[in-house]
This record gives C-alpha cells, sequence and structure tokens, in this order.
C-alpha cells in the first residue's frame, strides 16, 4: 500500500481554481521534492493535505495509508501521521512553547490509545531530540514563535516533527529566509529522521535545500499541475536553467 | 430595570450596625452621620450618568443586603492560610466582611515607621476620614456608594509608610466574604498613605464563599507622597452570584510612582472604579490588568485619568477576555489639563471574544487642552485568529483544547504584571476553571 496515493486532485480558493488535477504516490520511506514557480500552487497542495478551511476539493481523491485523507478533521490527520511544517509558523502569545508540544504529543498518544507523558518523561524526549537541532534551552521556555527569528521558528518546526515521530512530513519551504548554516541544521534534523517508515514531502522553491535533503524524486509544479517529474538530477537542471523552459514545454 | 429597593431603605440597618469594641471614636460617629446624611439623599445613578451610561447601578438594589459585621469566628486557619499567595515573607492581613480580624493577621516585624492595622486604632484625627484631617480621595458624596460605605464605617484598614521607609516585605490582605444565612452588604475600607520616598508592594485579594450572595462595596485610597513607590495588585474572584464594586482614589504627588494591576474575573456584577490624580509632576502611573466575561456576567473597569500638572506619565493597558455571554465595559477618560505641559498618556484596551452573544463597550478617551502631548488611546475586539487554531489542529490538538490554549494565552499575557509566581498560578487556575473542562495536560504546565 502506498503512504500517500493523490489522484487527479483539484483545488479552488475562493470559487479560483488552484490544483488542476494533480497525481502523486509516494512509498514508504521515500522523499519527494515538490518545485516550482511562485504560486503554483506548492503551499495549496501542503495545505490541502494537512486540512486547512478554505480549501475546497472540487475533484480527485487522496488515500493516505488506505483512508480517505479528505474526510479526516486537521487533528486526525496530525494523529494519524501527517505533519507539516509550515512555511510561515504563526506566533502563539501565551502559549508556552514546552507545554504546547507535550499538548500536542500528548494528543497524539491519547488517539493512539497510548497513555499521556508526564512532565519529566516528556522532558526526556524533549532533550533527546533538542540535541542536533541547536535550539537554545530558553526557547522552550518562551511562548511559542514569539519572538523567534526566521531560523528559530524553522527550527522549531523541525523539533515538533522530531518530538511527533510523523509516518508524512511535509516540509513546506522550510529554506525561506535561512542563511546557510541554519539550512544545515535543519537539514541535518530533517535527515536525522529519514527512516524506511517515514515519507517526506519537500516543498521547495529553489534546488538548494535538496543538496542537502536528497530526494528520491523530484516534481515540478507549476500553474497547478505537476508538468515534469524525474530524480534528482531534475532538480539540478532546473537550477541550471531556470522553470522557463519547462513551462514553455507544457504550453 | 426598576430597583426594588431604595437607599434609604438602608438607613436603619447601617444605623445600627453594633459598634466596634470599645470606645467608638468620636470621629467615626461623625463619618458615619455624614454618610447617613448623604445616602439618605442619594439617588440610585441611571444610565443618564455619564459614568454610569454602561453599567445601570440598579442592578445592585434589585435585593436587599443585610448590613452585618459577619461572623469571622467561622474562618478556619487553614483555609485562609491557602488563599495566601505571595511568598512567606509577606506581611498578612486578613479583613472579613469588611472587619480587621487580627487573630489570623500576622504583623511581627513590622519596621519603625510602619502602621499597619485597623482605621479605629489610628488615632484622632485620621487621614481622610474627617473634616479636620487630609482630604478624601474618595468622597462620601461621590455617589450613592461610597455614601453607604461612609454610613456603614466601622472599621476598615488603614496603611502607613513613615518617610523614606522602604518595606522591603509586601504586604498581602484576603477581604473575604464570610457568606452568611442572608445576601449580606461588606464595606471594606482602605486608607494607604505612603510618605515621602517610601516604597511597598500590597496584595489585596477580594474572594467570596463560593456559593455565597452578597455585595461587597469598598472604597480604597492610596496617597502617595512626593518620591513615594506603590506596587498594587488586586486579585478579584468574588463568588459567582456576588456583587462587587470598588470605587478606588489614587493621588500622586511630585516624582511618585503608582504600579497598579488589577485581575478582575468574579462577581455576576463587578466593577472597578479607579480615579487618578496628579498633584505634583514627573510622577508616573502604570496601570493594567485582565477583566473577564462568563455566562451572565458583568465587568466593568472605570477608569478616570486627570493630569492636572506638567510632566506627568500614566499608562493604562486593559484586556479583556468574553468567554460566555456576559457584558464587558472599559470606559476610561484621561483628561490633560492646560497646564499639564510635557504630560503622556496613553490608554488602550484589547478584547478577546470567543462567544458571538457577549458584548463590550469599551470607550477609551481622550480630553486634551494642553498642547505639548505625548497622548494614545486605542482599542481592539477581536476573535481568535484562525491561522492560530489551525496551527494547534495541524499538530493533533482538538478544535476546544486549541481555543481554550489560546484564550488562557491571550490572558496570561497580563501575568507579567505580576511578580508572585503563586499568585499567577493561582490566576491562572482560575481562568482555567471559566474556560472550561481543563485537560489535565495543560494544567500540570511546564517544566
Amino acid at each position: 500500500m502506498s503512504l500517500l496515493d493523490i489522484q487527479d486532485l483539484h483545488v479552488s480558493v475562493d470559487g479560483k481554481p488552484i490544483l488542476d488535477g494533480i497525481s502523486l504516490r509516494i512509498e514508504p520511506g521515500e522523499v519527494h521534492a515538490i518545485m516550482g514557480p511562485n504560486g503554483s500552487g506548492k503551499s495549496t497542495l501542503s495545505h490541502v493535505l494537512s486540512g486547512r478551511e478554505g480549501y475546497e476539493v472540487t475533484a480527485g481523491q487522496v488515500s493516505y495509508l488506505g483512508r480517505n485523507l479528505l474526510d479526516l478533521e486537521i487533528e486526525e490527520r496530525a494523529h494519524a501521521g501527517v505533519f507539516l511544517a509550515m512555511q510561515y509558523p504563526v506566533e502563539l502569545p501565551g502559549v508556552n512553547n514546552t507545554q504546547f508540544m507535550r499538548t500536542a504529543l500528548n494528543a497524539h498518544r491519547t488517539a493512539n490509545g497510548e497513555p499521556p507523558l508526564d512532565a519529566v518523561a516528556f522532558m526526556k524526549r524533549l532533550r533527546e531530540q533538542m540535541g542536533t537541532l541547536q535550539l537554545d534551552d530558553k526557547l522552550l521556555k518562551r511562548d511559542v514563535n514569539s519572538g523567534f527569528s526566521g531560523g528559530e521558528k524553522k527550527r522549531n518546526e523541525i523539533l515538533q516533527m522530531a518530538i511527533l515521530q510523523p509516518r508524512l512530513a511535509i516540509l513546506d519551504e522550510t529554506d525561506s529566509g535561512l542563511d546557510i548554516d541554519a539550512l544545515r541544521v535543519v537539514a541535518d534534523g530533517v535527515n536525522a529522521l529519514r527512516s524506511p517508515e517515514r515519507s517526506m514531502l519537500v516543498i521547495t522553491h529553489y534546488q538548494r535545500l535538496l543538496e542537502y535533503i536528497r530526494p528520491d524524486h523530484v516534481h515540478v509544479l507549476a500553474k497547478g499541475r505537476i508538468i515534469r517529474s524525474g530524480g534528482p538530477e531534475l532538480a539540478l537542471e532546473l537550477e541550471e536553467k531556470g522553470y522557463a523552459w519547462l513551462l514553455e514545454d507544457a504550453a | 430595570m426598576k430597583p426594588a429597593v431604595a437607599p434609604s431603605d438602608y438607613l436603619q440597618d447601617l444605623r445600627s450596625l453594633p459598634a466596634p469594641a470599645g470606645d467608638t471614636p468620636a470621629w467615626l460617629a461623625a463619618a458615619r452621620n455624614d454618610g447617613l446624611y448623604l445616602l439618605e439623599h442619594a439617588a440610585i445613578p441611571t444610565r443618564k450618568s455619564e459614568s454610569w451610561r454602561y453599567a445601570g447601578a440598579q442592578r445592585l438594589f434589585q435585593q436587599r443586603y443585610a448590613a452585618t459585621v459577619g461572623d469571622a469566628a467561622a474562618l478556619r486557619p487553614a483555609d485562609i492560610e491557602a488563599l495566601f499567595c505571595a511568598g512567606p515573607d509577606a506581611f498578612r492581613v486578613v479583613v472579613a466582611d469588611g472587619r480587621l480580624v487580627p487573630s489570623l493577621s500576622s504583623l511581627d516585624g513590622l519596621p519603625a515607621g510602619v502602621h499597619v492595622g485597623s482605621l479605629l486604632a489610628s488615632g484622632a484625627n485620621p487621614p481622610g476620614l474627617t473634616q479636620a484631617s487630609p482630604g478624601h480621595l474618595v468622597a462620601p458624596g461621590r455617589n450613592v456608594f461610597t455614601a453607604m460605605n461612609a454610613a456603614g464605617l466601622n472599621d476598615g484598614l488603614l496603611l502607613t509608610i513613615g518617610d523614606g521607609v522602604v518595606l522591603d516585605r509586601p504586604l498581602e490582605v484576603l477581604h473575604l466574604a464570610t457568606g452568611g444565612t442572608e445576601p449580606s452588604l461588606l464595606q471594606p475600607r482602605n486608607r494607604v498613605q505612603l510618605g515621602r520616598d517610601a516604597a511597598v508592594t500590597l496584595v489585596e485579594h477580594y474572594l467570596g464563599d463560593e456559593d455565597g450572595a452578597y455585595f461587597c462595596n469598598a472604597v480604597s485610597e492610596f496617597d502617595l507622597a512626593p518620591g513615594a513607590r506603590l506596587t498594587h495588585l488586586q486579585h478579584q474572584n468574588q463568588s459567582q452570584a456576588g456583587m462587587h464594586l470598588c470605587t478606588e482614589g489614587v493621588r500622586l504627588a511630585e516624582g511618585s510612582e503608582y504600579i497598579g494591576s488589577r485581575f478582575a474575573l468574579g462577581g455576576s456584577w463587578a466593577r472597578n472604579e479607579i480615579d487618578v490624580r496628579f498633584t505634583g509632576p514627573d510622577a508616573r502611573v502604570d496601570l493594567g490588568g485582565l477583566f473577564t466575561v462568563g455566562e451572565g456576567q458583568f465587568n466593568d473597569i472605570h477608569l478616570d485619568i486627570a493630569h492636572a500638572v506638567p510632566g506627568c506619565h500614566s499608562e493604562s493597558r486593559f484586556k479583556g477576555l468574553l468567554h460566555g455571554a456576559g457584558r464587558g465595559v472599559l470606559d476610561g477618560r484621561i483628561l490633560v489639563d492646560r497646564d499639564a505641559q510635557g504630560s503622556e498618556a496613553h490608554l488602550h484596551n484589547a478584547n478577546l471574544m470567543l462567544v458571538r452573544d457577549a458584548e463590550i463597550d469599551t470607550r477609551p478617551t481622550l480630553e486634551i487642552y494642553a498642547d505639548d502631548v505625548q497622548c494614545s488611546h486605542g482599542a481592539t475586539v477581536g476573535q481568535l485568529d484562525p491561522a492560530h487554531v489551525y496551527y494547534l489542529r495541524s499538530r493533533g490538538i482538538d478544535p476546544a483544547t486549541a481555543k481554550r490554549l489560546l484564550s488562557l494565552g491571550f490572558a496570561r499575557e497580563t501575568l507579567e504584571r505580576c511578580p508572585f509566581p503563586l499568585l499567577g498560578e493561582r490566576i491562572d487556575q482560575a481562568l482555567e476553571k471559566r474556560l472550561g473542562s481543563p485537560d489535565v495536560q495543560s494544567q500540570e504546565g511546564s517544566a
């Protein structure tokens, strides 16, 4: 069974078609990259998989581990192992970062029939995951993302991913706004989570991130359609030639 | 709403309040007589009165509250102990139904120059209470409630800090409604007097028995001499059926500073009425906090800040959390007089409405007659940001918990004003309880 099977997905936002028939199959352990110019529908794809409101699926289906993903509530998708590392993680004033992560983990555990972790056990788990991400301890005591730098926000996303151990991780432009050092740290964090069980969908505008997170497959999204798929070499080709030649080809 | 009880219906009760033990000082009898006279002639303010436009005082005259002095003996020391939260260092005072309870208070080690005790023990001429003493900061003739407070005066709390004395331990005061068999009227009276360059931190709690029906009609005055500094935290969590009115006056002399926080959570009907008067230049007021409104609850913050002298600074920031079908009010007026050049005054109110059928009236107003000032005012009324709810749900947190976390977050920001962690926790727990069905995980807090 595929982990994720998207068939002919059409999505509109405010009545305007954004995704125009996407089909994509991801097997367990695979890393797929989706590249494309701005406005091609990359972020729409990530949000529709995560379940955000305001995205209307007008046709097509998405099967996740044999279940109809589109039937599930946002939090049910999370419990089932879907995780979206957001392009713009929001700041949540007054919501403590550690408490937030423990509430999230325990919501997963409860949904999956496991007992919740107490504060001590959770802190132990948190410390284990913190190491590679070089995240300052004080960020745990702060409010979620409040006053975090761009890089800290992205690392905080990866920390949540490490805590929640998803089956399908969607990284939405995780490289945006990162300098090269921060990018390396984030990529190390992501690579540490690669496993034969876990699949990833890496959405990016630039090839740069893919130097650090090596994809198995690369897809080019333009005007709401996947216009080209290939191996990692496709990303290099795009880096060299840009998107224009493909867009012409597709037209 | 037509009142069922008239102010004059209280005259007999208040006149016949049992006198405090010992000799009744002459000034007390005089102050009460003044109050009785004022009460006899007072009218219940209607919505036509500008300062009661949103509040409707008739609510407080729907039933008669028995003017009694309560029964402090009903209070169990162990129960009381659990209510304190300003740390073991704090000097403690318990005021039950408006009357000081020395046996439950602990004031050992008060330094020279500091007096904490009953108004009755304050000598022949207590400040603000007789014609011969320095003036009232809350005049008995202000309205029917201040008149009623004066008419029923038979004890109160007097705190005086002498010139140059810095009290390094906080003073914590519990104002308790002991609850009786019938709805009762309790009328705390507080006078806080800080000498030149004196400083103290005062923590006040207004609490009542959960099932109690009562009307707490408090009057407090805070008088700051030049260079004095008062940090004042007030935590109000009256009973669900409780009525609470706290009329407060703050007077600031040159270079003094008042840092006041209000956490107004409880009561069926509650109002803080705060007057701030600057009498000398370069004084500073930092006022702020939180008011919450649940089902059927009315909660009102009423501010009147007058800059009459040059170079003073006032900053007021209140948050309103409306989590039930009730009504909140922030009615604040800042007046900057012609002579108050170089004033800085800001008033801001942010409200979060979690339910459609709640109501908020927010009116921050500025009246400026000076030309060299820095002033701002503003109010916001909003709902939870769907992007925030989505973020939490995408992490597996169900919508109800997500909304609760975010609402608590909104309110918790005001706890930055609170230097006592235990008080912060107490308020936090009260908020969690109000927002309903707290899940155990988030209540345990973080490491």
